[in-house]
């Protein structure tokens, strides 16, 4: 049996309507109504110990609820869970001894006070014994740089350098499954980087079973193994991330803006998205045209003063999924367990 | 094990209300001003020197208010938070921890409870000492008078915990808030004890929990009575334990509508 063993979990979710004015408001006391959001819908999967797993969808897609499901915030309308044996949402208590949580757009440090103190704290919650506590802590302040960090209050740190708190607090009493909810969302670059070698680093140094959801198509690319893709509360793709990036994520999503203002791009496997003047937006099949080639051809016509290159959104590798019929194609995962 | 943790969540709350003393000083502003001008009607009330209800003389009315002021503007404003938390559904993210959501609030509560506390206690005796001398009171019963206050505490905790955990079913608990503080400021005894008030009225104050959380402590400082001090003791320890049921029943039945805002 997995780590993480899921079948047919569903969650819904009653909404109250009102109808604006006071009339409505008025209705929506004596009169309310409902409607049933359903969040998730019938998911089902298997994560084995030691896996570092994407769980990847738009804003909306049921990501987040599945996660605190899995957590045992929140408990599911249908279907069963189970983490390391433990039923989340009955037994959360014990199951929070043995599991870390982040949650990228909440904190659990003290705002006004440093780190350590916080670590202090989770300590004592946890009944780490101060021995322990003070290797781990040692270790864990080496590995993600904290030095001067702890001592500053959390009000004073930068986003990254918080995030990096973050984890590493959620690290502190040894956890062998860390559950992590847009753990990059907001981060520059070099600091998404950062938090992505680290928890890579957990991974491979403690055998840590990372889950992430994330609408960072990047967060699944550089950390993980195995991608799982929802959407309106339904899992369409469960792959290795090597085979997501075979078939769908050849197409790159390039920036430019250029000193002279060029009337047109023709070029095989690019499509030009947005052209105005000196910007350029547009989306470049990697396999039919390479990068190097659309920027050579650009600077045959112009200086480039700035470029970005990305991968397309989630919402573009949904939609190439649908286009391409896969939605559905789960359980062909074997081969990125691990 | 069980106590260090909450201790230690008591110690953090502490600590970071600690980093904004000079906030909490110049909140105390407030009270010396409420003080001042309970000082001004007491003392002229007193001006011929005959006023006195049951005893307690412009000295005692004063420092009256020192101690349920003191306690009204002591108690750490939990409510807000708490009724937030419920509402956009952060409380999710206290609860996946070993340990009790409600517990983790108490022992926040007190962390924070206890600064205000010193801050006014300090403040207001020394305006009660400046402008009618020092209370006429037997340091021997302290402890007692420490015991009721701390009960006094706990009460309002559980029952300000009680409405803002009624977010889980109602859109908005602030006029539940409204209410009971407006209830709280007549049948607690805020601003005057109930010896002054028409017999039925503080008859009525003395069945419900309200007067156990400003008039008793302040009852009992101002002027002791052992058997009085066992009636607001029984008293004070049934109400909490009526509260406790009720916070933790709530609580429990809550937890389960948890609805998580923004997924």
């Amino acid at each position: 049996m997995g780590v993480i063993a899921v079948q047919g979990l569903g969650k819904t979710f009653a909404v109250k309507q009102k109808r604006p004015g006071m009339a409505g408001s008025l209705e929506a006391i004596f009169s309310p109504s409902f409607k049933e959001i359903e969040a998730v819908r019938d998911v089902s999967f298997s994560v084995d110990e030691g896996e570092t797993v994407a769980f990847i969808g738009p804003n909306g897609a049921g990501k987040s609820t599945t996660i605190k499901m899995l957590t045992g915030i929140l408990h599911p309308t249908s279907g069963k869970a189970a983490v390391l044996g433990i039923v989340p949402w009955r037994d959360r208590q014990l199951l929070s001894r043995e599991i870390g949580t982040v949650f990228g757009q909440r904190s659990q440090l003290w705002y006004d006070l440093p780190p350590r103190d916080t670590f202090d704290l989770l300590a004592r919650i946890y009944e780490i014994p101060p021995s322990v506590c003070r290797l781990r802590m040692s270790m864990l302040a080496d590995m993600f740089e904290l030095g001067e960090t702890m001592s500053t209050p959390v009000r004073k740190l930068s986003l990254g350098q918080r995030m990096r708190c973050e984890i590493a607090a959620s690290l502190l009493h040894g956890p062998k499954v860390l559950f992590l909810d847009e753990p990059t969302i907001g981060l520059d670059v070099v600091a998404k980087r950062r938090i992505r070698e680290l928890i890579r680093a957990m991974n491979q140094e403690e055998g840590v079973t990372v889950f992430l959801t994330s609408h960072d198509v990047s967060d699944m690319e550089e950390l993980c193994r195995r991608v799982m893709i929802i959407n309106h509360g339904q899992l369409i793709l469960d792959t290795a991330v090597s085979t997501l990036k075979r078939d769908y994520l050849k197409f790159k999503i390039v920036r430019v803006r250029l000193s002279d203002p060029i009337s047109r791009l023709d070029m095989h496997g690019v499509t030009v998205l947005k052209h105005k003047r000196t910007n350029m937006k547009m989306s470049v099949d990697s396999e039919i045209t390479s990068i190097d080639a659309v920027l050579g051809e650009l600077m045959r016509h112009s200086r480039i003063e700035d470029i970005t290159i990305s991968d397309p959104p989630t919402e573009q590798v949904i939609a190439e999924i649908y286009l391409r019929g896969d939605a559905g194609s789960i359980g062909g995962a074997s081969d990125g367990s691990g | 094990m069980g106590v260090a943790k909450y201790l230690s969540i008591a110690g953090i709350s502490f600590r970071s209300r600690a980093a904004y003393i000079m906030d909490v000083i110049a909140g105390s502003f407030f009270y010396v001003l409420i003080l001042f001008v309970f000082v001004q009607l007491w003392t002229t009330l007193a001006g011929g020197g005959h006023f006195a209800i049951e005893g307690l003389g412009a000295r005692e009315l004063v420092w009256y208010m020192v101690v349920t002021e003191g306690i009204m503007l002591g108690r750490a404003r939990i409510e807000q938070e708490a009724d937030e938390e419920v509402k956009t559904g952060s409380i999710a993210y206290l609860i996946g921890r070993p340990c009790h959501y409600v517990l983790f609030k108490f022992a926040v509560y007190w962390g924070d409870t206890l600064l205000r506390l010193i801050i006014n206690v300090a403040v207001g005796s020394l305006v009660a000492l400046i402008a009618v001398g020092p209370p006429r009171f037997d340091l021997a019963h302290m402890p007692q008078v420490a015991v009721s206050a701390v009960l006094a505490f706990s009460l309002s905790f559980f029952m300000v915990m009680c409405i803002s955990l009624a977010a889980f079913w109602v859109e908005d608990t602030m006029p539940f808030r409204w209410i009971y503080t407006k209830l709280l400021f007549i049948l607690g005894g805020l601003f005057a004890p109930m010896e002054v008030y028409p017999a039925a009225i503080a008859r009525l104050a003395r069945v419900l929990p309200f007067s156990y959380m400003l008039y008793a402590p302040a009852r009992l400082f101002v002027q002791y009575d052992t058997a009085l001090f066992w009636r607001i003791v029984v008293a004070q320890l049934g109400w909490i334990a009526v509260m406790v049921g009720l916070t933790f029943g709530l609580y429990g039945l809550g937890v389960k509508r948890i609805n998580v805002n923004g997924g």
